[in-house]
């Protein structure tokens, strides 16, 4: 999961209590609403780089239920770091994306077909969405897996307006004029 | 339960007649919210118009509830607004002087039910909603959000079981709407039809099929679910 700060989630969830290893890997899919899930090596690994880097430490106390299981709990620096991680602002997605690139491109070298390009993607987005619907209306959520979906329906959303708005520019702007290489004008940008 | 086969309609524009429904076929089964959506002037609203009996159609077939009559039959079609046809619209328009209990049982009281039986079923249908404790409650007394759900109400009071929609969440604020189109979802999936106008492509997730219109033409549809991705229902 790229862009995703797996350390910065695993210090939060570290804030209340000491966990071990296993704890925080079952821990962070639950919170996530099983939006995102984590391995136990990941979670080892990215255990390791915290204590190097001094946002971590053992817990000393021993785990009632196995006493071999080493439990983990913030230092001072680690909870610092989780104020100002939940604090700041979060980091730019950035203009790349497959269904901006698909539609510029199209509008760039083909404007004629760019109205239903943007039609189909629509169709496409507006199923995905009624699909994502469907499943929130028939289960019995938590508030937390709702929250989860309530994102990844939001994120459609904003897609399919910008596809409107996409249309209507497109829709207002005068009728495509042949290409002219002699005299490169106006639109094809 | 609704059924449009190639229907025409016209309305007056400034240079003449408009035509502002043109060859369109659609239907409209119990247990599905059916969108139109497009933008203003695509024909959504005409076509809720045809459905309800406020336009007639130049050609083609408007059926409604088994039933298909011309727009100069205009007991029949009040008739059918009172028993078959709940509309719910744009605006939150409900009698401010009567109590919720009585807007619900509105339309069972114009048909000359008694007022026991009205109130009787009034209540299944706030119960539907989730108002029932709001009965007595005056219209002005409650938020946008609840207002639409009383008008969702008395859309399905009795046996009604075709709801038109016309932009029922215009009004509302985003959680509001949300949550409106989420109800008629949940009463399509207990076995009402209904369709719903909105421009709102934010709505479109939870209808069951989405119909786009352009300049009073079905530009693209979506499919029903199949069994596969619709799952069982909660009811």
């Amino acid at each position: 999961m790229p862009g995703v700060s797996v350390p910065d989630g695993l210090l939060i969830l570290l804030r209340d209590e000491p966990k071990h290893g296993y704890q925080l890997a079952t821990d962070f899919a639950e919170r996530t609403a099983g939006v995102w899930t984590l391995n136990t090596g990941q979670v080892y690994t990215t255990l390791d780089r915290l204590v190097r880097d001094g946002y971590v430490e053992p817990d000393g106390t021993v785990d009632p239920d196995d006493a071999r299981r080493r439990r983990w709990r913030l230092t001072e620096a680690g909870r610092d770091r989780t104020e100002a991680w939940t604090e700041e602002p979060p980091p730019e997605p950035g203009p790349r994306d497959e269904l901006v690139l698909r539609v510029l491109l199209v509008a760039a070298v083909d404007p004629e077909s760019a109205l239903a390009v943007i039609h189909g993607q629509r169709r496409h987005l507006v199923t995905r969405l009624q699909d994502m619907r469907r499943g929130q209306r028939d289960a019995e959520d938590s508030t937390l897996a709702r929250m989860a979906a309530d994102a990844a329906a939001v994120r459609v959303e904003s897609d399919l307006r910008w596809l409107d708005l996409c249309e209507a520019r497109l829709a207002a702007q005068p009728a495509v004029q042949p290409p002219n290489p002699a005299a490169p004008r106006g639109r094809a940008r | 339960m609704l059924r449009l086969e190639h229907a025409v309609a016209e309305r007056a524009g400034g240079r003449g007649p408009v035509r502002a429904v043109d060859d369109v076929s659609l239907t409209v089964s119990p247990g599905e919210l059916v969108a139109l959506m497009g933008p203003s002037g695509s024909g959504k609203s005409s076509i809720i118009h045809l459905a309800s009996g406020l336009l007639g159609a130049t050609s083609g077939v408007v059926e409604v509830v088994g039933q298909t009559r011309p727009l100069t039959d205009r007991r029949g079609w009040a008739r059918a607004r009172r028993r078959d046809i709940g509309m719910v619209q744009q605006r939150l328009d409900l009698m401010p002087g009567l109590s919720t209990l009585d807007n619900v049982a509105l339309p069972l009281l114009i048909d000359r039910v008694g007022v026991r039986k009205a109130h009787a079923q009034a209540r299944i249908a706030l119960e539907r909603v989730g108002l029932t404790e709001l009965a007595d409650a005056a219209p002005t007394d409650l938020s946008g959000g609840e207002r639409q759900r009383v008008a969702i109400a008395r859309a399905t009071v009795g046996e009604r079981r075709l709801v038109l929609a016309d932009e029922p969440t215009a009004a509302l604020d985003t959680v509001a709407a949300e949550s409106i189109v989420e109800l008629l979802s949940r009463l399509a999936a207990k076995g009402a039809g209904v369709l719903m106008a909105t421009h709102d492509t934010r709505l479109a997730g939870w209808a069951d099929r989405v119909i786009f219109l352009r300049d009073g033409r079905v530009r693209d549809a979506t499919d029903a679910p199949s069994a596969a991705s619709a799952g069982p229902r909660a009811s």
